[in-house]
């Protein structure tokens, strides 16, 4: 019973998202919020990058990196790759949080581990900025981090 | 399908004529405000009018504080980078102020309604404790430019008609007026960006434009999924002359590309079945009403081996975002999620193998 109960729940979530996702493609962005902010607000890990990725975009809501980066790190801390390089990206523009490599090459070598190609790529274009007391704490940070999954 | 189309169609309906009650009402109420001298007075868009608190550097409110990332001109949203208000705040996604549309931007900076009036980069703000807003000063302050008496020839507040200081001065054919019918900044003009809502038209000139500016962005968003379209589509053919706005995926502006197995694609109409490997692309970006862009969704087809999915006539959907997710693949995974696009394609005739045509103003020839 337990397993059909929580198989419907996991239905009506996909279902949930697709609707967001058909809006988004159609142009109605009060639907997508509908659609979206409820799943993210409950713990959705997709629905928390799409919105992190509507709150960079600034056309479905007003452009807001802070909350974009809010977003994003709630999604990446459960591990979601895209998540995960974008919040790394965001925090080597500085943008919506303070500018911070060893973050960023946290943030990008946990999505490069689930076999994403650009993080990795965009990890080693920061290297020659970091300093050798900066990568030695962010690769401390990527074990921890790593050790605790 | 049936069932989809009609949910849609409430889900969209239901909202649009909530926002058109709204937008009426908006603009009885601004039309209503907009012939208060303080609010007249605040107008950013009296060019070169001396009573525009923009014009003197010592009276412009904005432009003294050296940390404002917009200092240039007259930015009423002085503050720094967290200011979710401020047009220059936004970095690092999907959205460009770089490569705005100048007209429609230029049009809704110069609006002196273009914000909320809780908005606190609104210089019409009415609240007396805005300091972006120039006419709530106290009487001694003189930057404000209602401060003065009324025979400060800069007052705008001077109440004679015949001031031509005035831009309350209520004619119409007043420039000065905000309310003057062709004025951009006429709250009740039809090309106020904070009049209701709807598809922004762009020019063929600003459509390229933008599309130009917006291509390297483009190219390192959708990079971001690791796809090898994503990657690799720019290089391909493209069939459309310029970015134009297309009905079906939002009215955003979009541009088709395809690879060399589906150089048919070139045939339009005539174009057959694609062989398997065709792979079409079709990058896209947003316009919002002030002029402000941002990117859009790479729509991707991919023609797979035969048998590969029937209702999909064998293509394979893929919609990447701008932070490189993709939330579903035809017969991958998250394929419910991306199961409308088969839906949405098997409405163009059999002859033409699922795929849409662009329209005939905008193909390039073969």
């Amino acid at each position: 019973m337990a397993i059909v109960l929580f198989s419907l729940w996991g239905f009506a979530a996909n279902a949930d998202f697709a609707d967001g996702l058909q809006a988004y493609d159609g142009g109605n962005w009060a639907a997508v919020l509908a659609a979206w902010r409820p799943l993210a607000e409950a713990g959705d890990a997709e629905a928390q990058t799409a919105l992190g990725g509507l709150y960079l975009g600034g056309t479905v809501i007003a452009a807001n990196p802070a909350e974009a980066a809010r977003w994003y790190r709630l999604a990446a801390e459960q591990g979601d790759p895209v998540a995960q390089l974008n919040l790394g990206d965001l925090y080597i523009r500085g943008s919506g949080v303070g500018r911070d490599l060893v973050q960023a090459y946290l943030w990008l070598s946990l999505a490069a581990a689930q076999g994403r190609s650009w993080p990795e790529r965009r990890r080693r274009e920061i290297l020659p900025a970091m300093t050798a007391a900066e990568l030695a704490e962010a690769k401390r940070l990527v074990k921890g981090w790593q050790a605790q999954r | 399908m049936q069932s989809t189309k009609s949910k849609l169609l409430s889900s969209t309906m239901v909202p649009l004529v909530m926002m058109a009650g709204v937008a009426v009402v908006g603009a009885a109420v601004a039309s209503q405000v907009a012939v208060r001298p303080a609010y007249a007075a605040c107008n950013p868009c009296a060019a070169k009018n001396p009573c525009n608190p923009c014009a003197a550097a010592k009276c412009n409110p904005c432009a003294a504080a050296k940390c404002n990332p917009c200092a240039a001109k007259c930015n009423p949203c002085a503050a720094g980078t967290c200011n979710p208000c401020n047009p220059c705040a936004a970095g690092g996604g999907s959205a460009s102020l770089k490569c705005a549309v100048p007209r429609l931007r230029t049009a809704a900076l110069c609006n002196p309604c273009a914000a909320k009036a809780c908005n606190p980069c609104n210089p019409c703000a009415a609240k007396a404790c805005n300091p972006c807003n120039p006419c709530a000063a106290k009487a001694c302050n003189p930057c404000n430019p209602c401060a003065a008496k009324a025979c400060n020839p800069c007052n705008p507040c001077a109440a004679k008609a015949c001031n031509p200081c005035n831009p309350c001065a209520a004619k119409a054919c007043n420039p000065c007026n905000p309310c003057a019918a062709a004025n951009p900044c006429n709250p009740c003009g039809g090309c106020n960006p904070c009049a209701a809502g709807g598809g922004v038209e762009l020019t063929n000139a600003e459509a390229a434009a933008t599309y130009d500016c917006l291509r390297p962005m483009m190219k390192a968003a959708y990079a971001k999924s690791d796809n090898r379209i994503a990657v690799s589509y720019a290089s391909w053919r493209r069939y459309s002359k310029r970015a134009y706005e297309s009905a079906t995926h939002g009215g955003r502006y979009v541009q088709n590309y395809a690879n060399d197995k589906a150089r048919a694609y070139g045939l339009y109409e005539k174009s057959g079945k694609f062989p398997a490997g065709a792979q079409l692309a079709k990058d896209s970006f947003s316009v919002k009403a002030n002029g402000k862009v941002s990117l859009g969704p790479l729509f991707v087809m991919e023609k797979m081996h035969t048998g590969f999915s029937k209702e999909s006539d064998d293509w394979r959907y893929t919609m990447i975002m701008p932070n490189g997710s993709i939330f579903g693949t035809t017969k991958g995974k998250g394929a419910a999620k991306v199961q409308f696009c088969i839906g949405c394609h098997q409405t163009v005739t059999p002859e033409q193998d699922s795929v849409m045509l662009l329209p005939q103003e905008y193909r390039v020839g073969r």
